[in-house]
């Protein structure tokens, strides 16, 4: 059905792709997996023709694709939803299907009459479960909704072959269930091909495993041998998390305060009366499940957004109604959600940028020092990097302001198992360096492993605190439902 | 209940929207009552009209900032005027002249759509300032400086003027409907999202060069009437200068529906007429008109008026 022969893809110096080979039968449940950075994505853009592969071939039911343009490729069959796509937001919901559904018809250019909602459109906007939101704009959709609508413009396309790249990235609780149990659904005729963080649930979902690693195919097979074969664990699970039981450290003199602390947007209040505290050269992590407050709660400790009651205490001195430069003056650093990377700079010129006119601890030198990793790759341009490379020049940033305190939102969000390690190998070395860090996370482990202090948050309250390891398994689960 | 009190709602503000679209369908004919130079002004308004609704077309739908219009406007009116010229009549004449723009907009556009974004403005930049050069110096054919002089052609102002406004009108209510097809919404989906729209199997090249030579043919047709209008042709209606006036219009009127981008054209025709009545600092006025329009009705006056005295989205 697909088959990909021998493929090779290289940026410049860096190759993503080194002699990929393999072939999916008809109808087959395809898992590829492998840590960030493994050339999953790339793998898939030159099975779609949005790359040229630099070197192999790509066959689709027999027919040699490699080298046609993406629409060609589409039209013969392969349909492809994409890991970020808001498709045509200013478009009704079943114009975006039905655009789609045109598309693969050949009837894209049809003059002569109005595009309407066929029973084809209907058909499929139901079996997504979006045939209630049919005439909403698709800007107004809901993170999880936009994936359905992703994955609806695929289906109503009746690919021979569907690509899904990284459908359940980002979501969470009920949106994960929705669409997992959708792709689950799909029908058993079509050969599909999924990118997929969730271990649990590719393994689930795929008849076979194909297991990327830099670029090239190290393991594959059913899922069950590939959850067995050590040399997949070594590199994409790794070892078990401890969690950290060291002598507490000694409580140092207070950074940060808040008291009773309500924000929110608008009208609504999304936190309400947080008491929180982080002293000096602690590590204090805030957990809690998505839309619990976290981010709200970094925003408003950053003065992102306005408080509505109580005050913030930053060494003592009340901040709670300073505009964020002014706080960011006294000390007060936010790694944000997402890395932010700016287009077209490489990592020295980040880093500069942000160490321009700051003198202390950190600087330059002493940063390329701690993080290796960024003086290997400080000539490259900043957005291609890995994602756990990006999160290390975001922290780095961060750094080279010399602040009192790190904010840190999220910041293994989308990273593979391995590069997680590595972030919560960085806040040990912040923590060696004597760095104050207050980190939002979703990781429970992760942060279990590397906190001093641990509050949890539910429903923009803090409903417990503590020290890691008296974070019992109840009150985990509990709170956070692991 | 509530859906029906909602489409209440809005069949009340598409009646006032409709009555706003009349209304300046009544500002487009009502100087046939006054003549003389309201008369001009106002067919001038109508065939510039032509030309932005084209333009809105083309940037506003179908996302492809275009600076060269000028070069598709001045090749409709030197078609028409050399066809008269020799001898050809008025009928074929007026069938030539989008078919050149069109014809000119086929070899340019199968070098400009290989760019996208700034890169597309500046090479249809190019393009219409070497088609201005050929006009200004190729003085055998066009008299270059001297223009070409239509003079022996008199045509009715009034008759003029009402071909003009219905051929306006027709433009307006036939792309607004085109844009409803699937050929329209494909054309919005690729502006909002080439690559998605690619993945999905649409060859974009070739939609975006077919509305670039559906626009060059309007433009070109605005053109030739704009030529027998002013009964002259001067090769510096060619120069990027008026490229950028009709992008001015229809940022004023608004980019998105067509119909802003009449409100424009009329509103720039009158007002600059009017100001230049009394003083030289035309430019320092339409400037602060499209610093005004950009700040607060970021989307054009239209949609505003829409807004405010339609009652309704102004989804247009």
């Amino acid at each position: 059905m697909l088959r990909v022969e021998q493929v090779s893809k290289a940026f410049g110096g860096l190759l993503a792709l080194a002699g990929v080979s393999l072939e999916v039968t008809p109808g087959e449940r395809r898992a590829v997996i492998g840590p960030n950075g493994a050339g999953k994505s790339t793998l898939f853009k030159v099975m779609a023709g949005e790359l040229r592969p630099s070197q192999g071939r790509v066959f689709l039911q027999g027919r040699e694709v490699s080298g046609m343009p993406q629409e060609r490729v589409a039209r013969l069959g392969l349909g492809r939803t994409f890991q970020r796509s808001n498709a045509f937001p200013e478009l009704l919901v079943w114009e975006n299907v039905a655009l789609a559904q045109k598309a693969a018809q050949g009837q894209g250019a049809t003059l002569g009459q109005r595009l309407t909602p066929e029973p084809g459109v209907q058909r499929v906007l139901e079996q997504v479960g979006l045939a209630e939101r049919a005439h909403v704009v698709a800007s107004q959709l809901s993170h999880g909704e936009k994936r359905q609508l992703e994955i609806a413009m695929a289906l109503v396309q009746n690919p021979s072959v569907l690509l899904l790249d990284e459908p359940l990235a980002g979501l969470s609780g009920a949106e994960r269930e929705r669409i997992g149990e959708l792709i689950l659904g799909l029908d058993p005729q079509m050969t599909v091909l999924l990118v997929e963080h969730d271990l649990e649930y590719a393994l689930r979902f795929a008849q076979r495993v194909t297991v990327l690693h830099y670029g090239q195919v190290i393991a594959e097979g059913e899922p069950e041998a590939i959850r067995q074969n050590p040399q997949v664990q070594e590199i994409y699970v790794g070892a078990g998390w401890a969690v950290e039981t060291g002598a507490a450290t000694t409580q140092g003199p207070e950074v940060l305060r808040s008291e009773g602390l309500c924000a929110g947007y608008g009208a609504m209040q999304v936190l309400s009366e947080v008491q929180l505290e982080v002293a000096q050269g602690e590590v204090v992590a805030l957990l809690g499940r998505n839309g619990m407050g976290k981010t709200t709660l970094l925003s408003a400790l950053m003065g992102l957004l306005p408080l509505q009651e109580g005050e913030v205490f930053f060494l003592g001195q009340g901040i709670g109604r300073l505009p964020p430069h002014r706080r960011a003056a006294l000390g007060l650093a936010l790694v944000p959600q997402g890395r932010r990377m700016f287009d077209g700079l490489n990592v020295e010129e980040e880093l500069q940028m942000a160490a321009w006119g700051q003198r202390g601890r950190w600087t330059l030198e002493r940063v390329l020092e701690v993080f290796p990793r960024l003086a290997e790759r400080r000539r490259n341009p900043s957005k291609a990097l890995s994602g756990g490379e990006q999160q290390m020049v975001a922290i780095a940033r961060a750094l080279l302001r010399n602040p009192r305190l790190v904010l840190m939102d999220e910041p293994t969000e989308g990273l593979s198992p391995l590069m997680v390690r590595q972030v919560a190998e960085i806040i040990r070395t912040l923590k060696a360096e004597g760095e104050t860090v207050l980190l939002a996370e979703q990781n429970v482990q992760m942060a279990l492993s590397v906190a001093d202090r641990v509050y949890i948050l539910e429903h923009g309250q803090v409903v417990w605190e503590g020290r890691p390891q008296e974070a019992s398994q109840a009150v985990l689960h509990r709170y956070l439902g692991v | 209940m509530m859906a029906e009190l909602s489409r209440e709602a809005r069949a009340g503000s598409n009646g006032r929207q409709g009555l706003l679209r009349w209304g300046l369908v009544g500002l487009l004919l009502l100087p046939l009552a006054l003549g003389g130079y309201p008369l001009y002004l106002a067919t001038e308004a109508a065939l510039l009209g032509l030309a932005a609704v084209a333009l809105s077309l083309l940037l506003g739908h179908g996302g492809v900032p275009s600076l060269g219009q000028a070069a598709f406007l001045g090749l409709g009116a030197y078609t028409v005027g050399l066809a008269l010229k020799a001898g050809l009549p008025l009928g074929l004449a007026l069938l030539l002249a989008p078919l050149a723009a069109a014809l000119l907009a086929l070899l340019t556009g199968l070098l400009v759509f290989r760019t996208h974004g700034i890169f597309i403005l500046m090479l249809t930049l190019a393009f219409g300032q070497m088609v201005y050069s050929a006009a200004h110096k190729w003085t055998g054919l066009t008299g270059g400086d001297d223009g070409l002089s239509l003079s022996g052609l008199s045509i009715h102002p009034v008759l003029l003027h009402l071909v003009a406004v219905g051929v306006l009108l027709a433009a307006v209510g036939g792309l607004r409907a085109l844009l409803q097809t699937p050929y329209g919404k494909t054309l919005e989906a690729i502006r909002q999202n080439e690559e998605k729209i690619r993945s999905l199997g649409v060859p974009t090249f070739y939609y975006k060069l077919s509305l670039y030579l559906l626009t060059a043919a309007l433009t070109g047709l605005a053109g030739s009437g704009l030529a027998l209008h002013r009964s002259f042709i001067s090769p510096h209606d060619l120069f990027w200068l008026t490229s950028a006036t009709l992008m001015v219009m229809v940022l004023l009127g608004g980019s998105r529906g067509l119909w802003g981008a009449v409100f424009g054209a009329l509103l720039y025709t009158f007002v600059q007429a009017w100001v230049s009545s009394f003083t030289d600092l035309w430019g320092l006025f339409v400037g602060s008109l499209l610093v005004l329009t950009v700040l607060f009705a970021r989307e054009g006056l239209w949609p505003l008026l829409e807004r405010r005295l339609g009652g309704g989205r102004g989804n247009a």
